[in-house]
This record gives C-alpha cells, structure tokens and sequence, in this order.
C-alpha cells in the first residue's frame, strides 16, 4: 500500500506530531543545490512569499545573498526533521518537579518534564475535589463525596481522564495531550503530588493566612506546570471552579449528537 | 522482506546499498475490553558503546517526539507508530537505537502483554518497502509489561538490526534501570 506522507494520523487524538512534507522524489545523492536555478535567481535559504526575489514586489522573509552552486557536504539538502526547540526556550523559568519539596506563597510554581508530564499518572493525595478541561473545552468536576459535575472525558484505555479514585486525584498522563488544565481542591489535609519517577511535592492544605490551597496544573505544549493558588477556606467548590474559569459543560447523549 | 526471530540480525546497511534513512513501524492488536485497559506506548533510547541511554533527552516517546539531534522522530501515518531514523545524522557517540514498549503504568490496574493478541516491528525504507519484520512470538506474556523489539546498532561502517522480543516483568522501572534512564 502506498504510503501517503501527507497525512496526519487523525486516529489518535494524543499525537501532536510534525506534518511530513508532500511526497517527492529523493535523489540518490543529496544533491538538490547542486542543480543551478534556471533563472538565475539567488538561491534562498529562507521562506520566500510572492514573486521570485530578483523581481519581487511583495513580502520577502529570509533571503540570503545568492550562494555558489555546490556540491560539497555542507550543501547537503537540510529536508527533514529539525531537532525541536528546547522547551526552555519558550517557557519562563521555573523549577523542576522535584527539586522543592513544598509549594507556598514563596515557591509557588514548578515544572515536570517530557517525561514526567506523560508516563504513568499524576497522582495529588488529600485532594477534595478536582475540576478538569480538556482540549475541546470539555469541563467537568468530581467531589470527594462522589458527587459529579459537568462532562467527564474518558480515554482509549477506559479510564477517565481526570478524577478522583479512593481520596487521591489522578491524572491519565498517557493521555497527556487531551488536557488542558486540572484544578485540585484541598480537603483538611497537606496536598502530597506524585509523579512515575519518584518524584514529588506537598502543598500545606492552609497558608499562614487561613487561606485553603488550591493546586492548578495547566499543560503548556509536552510539559505541565504545577501552581499553587489560595482562596478563602470557607469557599464553595463550585465557586472555586468558577473563580479559574472552569464552566461545567452538559453532557450530551451521544444518541443525540449522532442525530 | 525477510522475518525474522529473536535473536537474528540482518545487516541493514550492507544488503541495502545507500539506505540512510529507514522507517520503523510497530502495531500491535489488543483483546477489546470494556474496562480498564493495557495502553501500550512505543519507545525509543538511543544508547552508546556501554549500552545506557546518552541522557535523558536521548529518549523519543509520544512526548519527546524527536530526538535533540532530528535524527529520530515519530512520524505517523500507518502502523501504530511510525518512527523516522535518519541514519547518517545519528550522532557518532550513539551505537545502538532501541526500539521497546512499555505498558503504561497507570495506578488504576495498568494490565500486561496478556492482552496482547500481536505485535511487530517492521523495518523499511523512507519509500515504505519493507525490508524486515519481527513479529513478536505468541507465548505467555502475562507478566510482561515492557518489552525490547529491536535495536539498530553500529558493525563496521554500517547499521545492523537486531530482532529482540526480550521483556521485562518489572516494566518501565526496570528499563529504566537498564538504560540508565530518569523516568
């Protein structure tokens, strides 16, 4: 069967994967500068938009003085992958998971890794209620006293994607992709988070103010971020989900939607 | 396209003059279940000469979804996952890809290989001709919860590939440990 390298897999919702570029055929040897542009043209190494850059009337990105026909290594044709940015390249700094072990005013924020945000499960003991949007927007609520809120989001493995199981929140991260945000309440006792390899952090369930802890975890990209948040203690749940900006969605019967 | 069994290697390189980029498929088939079930999740450590992964980064996963140098990537389009090795752009310092799956370990009863009806990995070139395929053999898999496939590794000049099909009944923990992994 041919391989069509255009198309993104759409059957599985967790990958957030690169686009293949168009299918064209590849010399044997790399030899795709060495071949003069007919025109003449300087040759650009950058995103060029509009006309050809000799003539160009319009918006021209990257253009870089026109190089010698070359067949040498370093002419190489640069197709393919390119190594991903760094994701300290594109988030504020922020400790690792791991490397404080409590949450508080002074060290609110911390930040798991690849590998940490995506293997096993998210684990938040002493949790009396969580609230989780997906990707879609899908909002729901579980309380510790088994009353439910919202729309949950199940995974391909027949478990929710957030919830809460005997006192502990939990978090699916093989399914990682699907979440946007998670939000724990603290119960009576020290928020303790976990993660696969071990590591861990704990949020007092009340700051010297009086004020009760909240842990946020919102994912940016392949990584989530933990924050440590407070509201008054005698706060409803509910009005804690509003006050982050969790809306419960109705679920829908799936009778209905295949109408 | 040649199949192989554990323990055989094929020289990939030297059978396939000018190969440098190969694609690895791996599928697999579970037994449907309407509660909690096994997820697998292919992976890929690219190790030096002592066998223990580079680092941490040098690991490509659903979540790491390339390696730091671009020379391993998850690509996806057949299979269950598609993985891209640009071989002449693995750097010197890594002498053997391996290729494993792992079952999540999620606390609420992550499973086994025991649902596992069939799994295989499958060698090909960029085209998608396939050259080999390693079709795990059926045997008793219920504590299996990690499993090696395959490796890509050095021998002379060139990249040989390796059929494994060797598990782990102490899953990603004890990969990790092999490999000298942080998970």
């Amino acid at each position: 069967m041919a391989l069509d390298r255009s198309a993104l897999r759409t059957d599985i919702g967790y990958l957030s994967r690169r686009r293949k570029p168009a299918a064209q055929p590849e010399p044997a040897v790399p030899s795709s500068r060495s071949a003069a542009p007919a025109s003449g043209a300087a040759a650009s190494g950058g995103l060029t938009l509009g006309a050809p850059p000799a003539v160009s009337g319009g918006l021209t990105l990257g253009v870089r003085p026109a190089r010698a026909p070359s067949t040498s290594a370093a002419a190489v044709s640069t197709r393919g992958p390119r190594p991903a940015p760094a994701v300290s390249d594109r988030l504020f700094p922020a400790p690792d998971f791991g490397s404080l072990r409590e949450l508080g005013e002074a060290n609110p924020v911390v930040r798991l890794n690849p590998r940490q945000s995506a293997i096993g499960s998210l684990l938040v003991a002493g949790a009396r209620s969580v609230a989780w949007e997906d990707n879609r927007l899908t909002t729901g609520a579980q309380h510790a006293e088994g009353l439910q809120a919202g729309t949950p989001v199940s995974t391909a493995g027949n478990r929710p994607l957030a919830g809460l199981q005997d006192g502990a929140g939990i978090v699916s991260l093989r399914h990682v992709r699907l979440l946007r945000r998670v939000l724990f309440v603290a119960g009576e006792t020290p928020l303790t988070i976990g993660v696969f390899d071990g590591a861990a952090a704990a949020v007092a369930a009340r700051n010297h103010a009086g004020l009760r802890s909240v842990l946020y975890v919102v994912r940016v990209g392949a990584v989530l971020e933990l924050r440590a948040e407070f509201v008054p203690a005698d706060a409803p749940d509910a009005a804690i989900w509003a006050r982050f900006g969790f809306t419960m969605t109705i679920p829908l019967d799936q009778r209905v939607l295949l109408r | 396209m040649a199949s192989m069994v554990a323990g055989s290697n094929a020289a990939l390189t030297a059978e396939n003059p000018g190969l440098d980029k190969v694609l690895l498929g791996i599928g697999w088939d579970m037994v449907p279940s309407r509660g909690p079930q096994a997820e697998l999740v292919p992976m890929v450590i690219m190790c030096g000469k002592d066998g223990r992964a580079l680092s941490d980064d040098h690991l490509v996963f659903f979540n790491q979804i390339v390696s730091p140098d671009g020379s391993i990537s998850f690509a996806g389009a057949q299979d269950q996952e598609q993985i891209d090795v640009d071989l002449n752009k693995v750097p010197e310092p890594v002498a053997k890809i391996t290729v494993l799956l792992y079952v999540d370990p999620d606390v609420r009863g992550p499973g086994t290989f025991a649902a596992v009806k069939n799994a295989y990995l499958r060698v090909a070139t960029e085209q998608d001709r396939e050259l080999l395929r390693f079709t795990v053999p059926r045997g008793n898999l219920d504590k299996i919860n990690a499993m090696i496939l395959g490796e890509l590794y050095r021998h002379a000049g060139g990249w040989k590939f390796r059929a494994l099909g060797q598990g782990y009944e102490a899953g990603l923990a004890a990969v990790a440990a092999d490999f000298q992994l942080k998970l």
